[in-house]
């Protein structure tokens, strides 16, 4: 009886050293994460991560690769052993990662990447009326543990503007915002592990002073017409 | 010898300018540079909805005109999609309004709704101020037993058309029509900010105040606060009316030569027993006004819901059956002019809402205040002004109370006012959208009578809205300290 206790134990043992390292789940939390768009050509963007937390057991602080193709240009904080972001893929979920200096206190990495073709979105008209650009952009949170504070701007090409925000729909629950002359959409909440965000909008150019000016000159003079043409007929009764 | 320039009256001023004083409102709007916090398309809701506006109050096109031309242009410059302004019309006031017209053109065939129309204006009003004040009681009584302010318009309806045709008053002409079917609304509206339960938006309004403050708002509390205030309301509404549509007859006209009473009991007395067509109606009609009342009440009942609008529907489908019903197609009364307004007008108001202008409106009124400096009773007195008359941006009940109730206890515990003071009181504005058509249901069931204009509805409400606004302010100082609210 003996042995085989000592066998079992054994084994568990062994098995532990083998298990594949996961990311540090039980420990991970994650107070904030922000993402801001900017854009840098018509089609490519620079995207600007900002995290907050505690590491894991593994000592890394860990980015979610939100965007296809994106690649790191530089990365800062605050806690960080690390001067460089580690690609980190866990199964099909992509991540970048940097070593914490005292895994026990809050770090902060403040990460730039470049997201090639984030941009380069296609132009469609609803039923009616102009063609807007279709800014569809997803983040799903892989952390095991809720983000307490997900925030995302996405900042158009200048002299663009937001048109219509479709997700999230309520006024409530979406911002406006202006920044170095950029007009931008985002959202914030916080986001459960598995959750995703959604954020949907088209932005176009607006009215231009050509539009600005027929629409004046038609209502100036369809006005002027019937305001002296009925102010005649009145006279005349 | 000089020649003498004919004086036009306002209401020609209006029709005359008012085309020109719309465009300018939708160029002007529409080519601004759009401000941060607003999108392209609240743009062009803000600037289709001012115009559209300024067309329904100065009657410078017909309104039926005027809402396709609110459709047209919010879905070709993007301030709506065409689904959404097209399916207004499947809206449930849409079909409510139409199923409304069809249990009034059934009561009114069968005869039922005039014998109704008779024996309350025998009993009760005789004169035109007393069946105005009787219509208004019976408002006042049903807002207890029936917690839909879209339910008891729609019943009420038949009677009031009744009773101005007992009173021979013109549609668009008699003043005591105007009168009759504006305090309607004020009655149906005003009475049930007095009733918590009376509609969703301020039950929603007191769990807001629960949740954010800890403080409990009982159905008496509120019974209490604010039945006062909303009495006093409409005895305003009702001098109001007297004043800015006297009546053109004091009873009704055929009863010249005799006593109003004696005059309409022969009347009532010649239409004799009561026939088969009439029982039927009268039955469709209890069974509906029973499915209105017990509205909350359909699943313990019945082990299923039925919504009010069906309730309705079901109502007129009754009317058309062979054996049960009392009329046809051709016999039903239909106003498509004010249908096709309505739908024109709730999509504008929808667009405001959807696109967040309204909200972007409200919130820059807010900033423009330095709410901290200000002695108590003036934040009071702006944050009730704020609250009654955000409802000429907000079409919906629902959206004005998530974003102003919150809004308001934030600003209350910012400034270091007990929340209370400002919440509840706000939350007794909720059902002031009396000044427009397309603000709730029962505004467009009773304007799709024909009786009244848009101006006419927006001026009567404004003045009465400012009355209730300085009633807040009495009620600072008296009945609110009574009850220790303040």
């Amino acid at each position: 009886m003996k042995k085989i206790i000592i066998a079992i134990i054994a084994a568990a043992m062994m098995l532990s050293l083998l298990a594949v390292p996961v990311m540090a789940a039980e420990v991970i939390n994650v107070a904030s994460y922000t993402e801001v768009f900017t854009p840098v050509n018509e089609a490519d963007g620079q995207l600007a991560v900002t995290v907050k937390g505690t590491a894991g057991e593994d000592g890394y602080l860990y980015l979610i690769a939100s965007v296809k193709g994106m690649e790191p240009v530089s990365v800062a904080g605050e806690n960080l052993s690390g001067t460089e972001l580690e690609a980190y893929a866990n199964g099909s979920e992509s991540y970048f990662r940097i070593a914490v200096a005292d895994p026990a206190a809050e770090a902060t990495v403040e990460a730039t990447f470049n997201v090639p073709g984030f941009y380069a979105v296609s132009r469609a008209a609803e039923t009616n009326g102009a063609e807007d650009y279709k800014m569809n952009y997803k983040f799903t949170n892989y952390f095991p543990t809720k983000i307490g504070n997900y925030s995302v701007m996405v900042y158009v090409p200048e002299g663009m503007e937001i048109a219509k925000v479709s997700s999230p729909s309520a006024y409530a629950d979406y911002i406006l915002a202006q920044e170095n002359g950029l007009r931008g959409a985002g959202n914030a909440k916080a986001l459960a592990a598995a959750a995703a965000n959604t954020l949907t909008f088209t932005f176009d150019t607006g009215a231009g002073a050509v539009t600005n000016i027929l629409v004046w000159v038609i209502c100036l003079g369809i006005g002027i017409f019937v305001l002296v043409d009925r102010y005649k007929k009145a006279m005349k009764e | 010898m000089g020649v003498q320039k004919k004086k036009l009256a306002f209401e020609q001023w209006m029709k005359i300018a008012g085309i020109a004083v719309a465009l300018l409102v939708f160029a002007a709007i529409y080519t601004m540079p759009t401000p941060v916090a607003l999108t392209l398309q609240g743009k062009s809701a803000l600037a289709i909805f001012g115009m559209v506006f300024v067309l329904w109050v100065s009657q410078a096109i017909p309104t039926y005109a005027s809402a396709l031309l609110a459709i047209v242009m919010l879905s070709i410059t993007g301030g709506w999609t065409q689904k959404e302004a097209l399916g207004v019309f499947g809206q449930d006031v849409i079909w409510l309004m139409l199923a409304a017209f069809v249990i009034t053109s059934g009561m009114e065939k069968s005869g039922v709704a005039k014998r109704l129309a008779l024996f309350i204006v025998s009993k009760f009003g005789t004169t035109a101020k007393k069946a105005l004040i009787a219509l208004g009681i019976v408002n006042l009584l049903l807002s207890f037993i029936v917690p839909s302010t879209t339910a008891r318009a729609a019943m009420l309806l038949p009677i009031c058309m009744m009773i101005l045709q007992v009173y021979q008053a013109v549609p668009g002409e008699s003043n005591f029509g105007k009168q009759l079917m504006i305090q309607e609304i004020h009655f149906n509206n005003i009475t049930t900010s007095g009733i918590l339960t009376a509609t969703a938006g301020q039950i929603m309004a007191v769990g807001y105040i629960l949740d954010m403050t800890g403080m409990d708002v009982t159905w008496g509390d509120w019974l209490v606060a604010s039945m006062p205030i909303a009495i006093l309301t409409l005895v305003c509404s009702f001098v109001i009316g007297q004043l800015m549509f006297p009546c053109e007859m004091k009873t009704p006209p055929a009863t010249s030569g005799k006593s109003a009473k004696d005059a309409l009991g022969e009347e009532l007395k010649a239409l004799g027993k009561m026939t088969g067509t009439e029982i039927r109606a009268i039955i469709i009609f209890a069974i509906t006004v029973f499915l209105w009342a017990t509205d909350g009440n359909h699943l313990g009942l019945f082990g299923f819901q039925v919504s009010l609008v069906m309730v309705a529907i079901l109502a007129a489908l009754l009317f058309y059956l062979p054996y049960i019903g009392v009329l046809n197609w051709k016999e039903t009364k239909i106003p498509w002019d004010l249908m096709v307004f309505s739908c024109g007008a709730y999509a504008a108001g929808l667009a405001l809402d959807g696109s967040g202008a309204a909200s972007f409106l409200l919130n820059g009124i807010f900033d423009k205040f330095d709410l901290q400096a200000l002695p108590q009773f003036a934040l009071f007195m702006i944050v009730m002004f704020i609250a009654s008359f955000s409802h000429l941006v907000f079409t919906s009940k629902t959206v004005r109370v998530v974003i102003l109730i919150p809004a308001i206890i934030l600003i209350a515990q910012k400034v270091g006012v007990n929340p209370m003071l400002l919440a509840l009181p706000a939350s007794f504005t909720i059902c002031d959208s009396i000044t427009l058509p397309p603000h709730c249901k029962p505004n467009l069931i009773f304007y799709s009578t024909g009786y009244f204009t848009v101006k006419d509805q927006f001026v009567y409400g404004m003045l009465v809205l400012v009355c209730k606004w300085l009633l807040f302010g009495v009620a600072y100082f008296t009945w609110f300290r009574i009850i220790g609210l303040v």
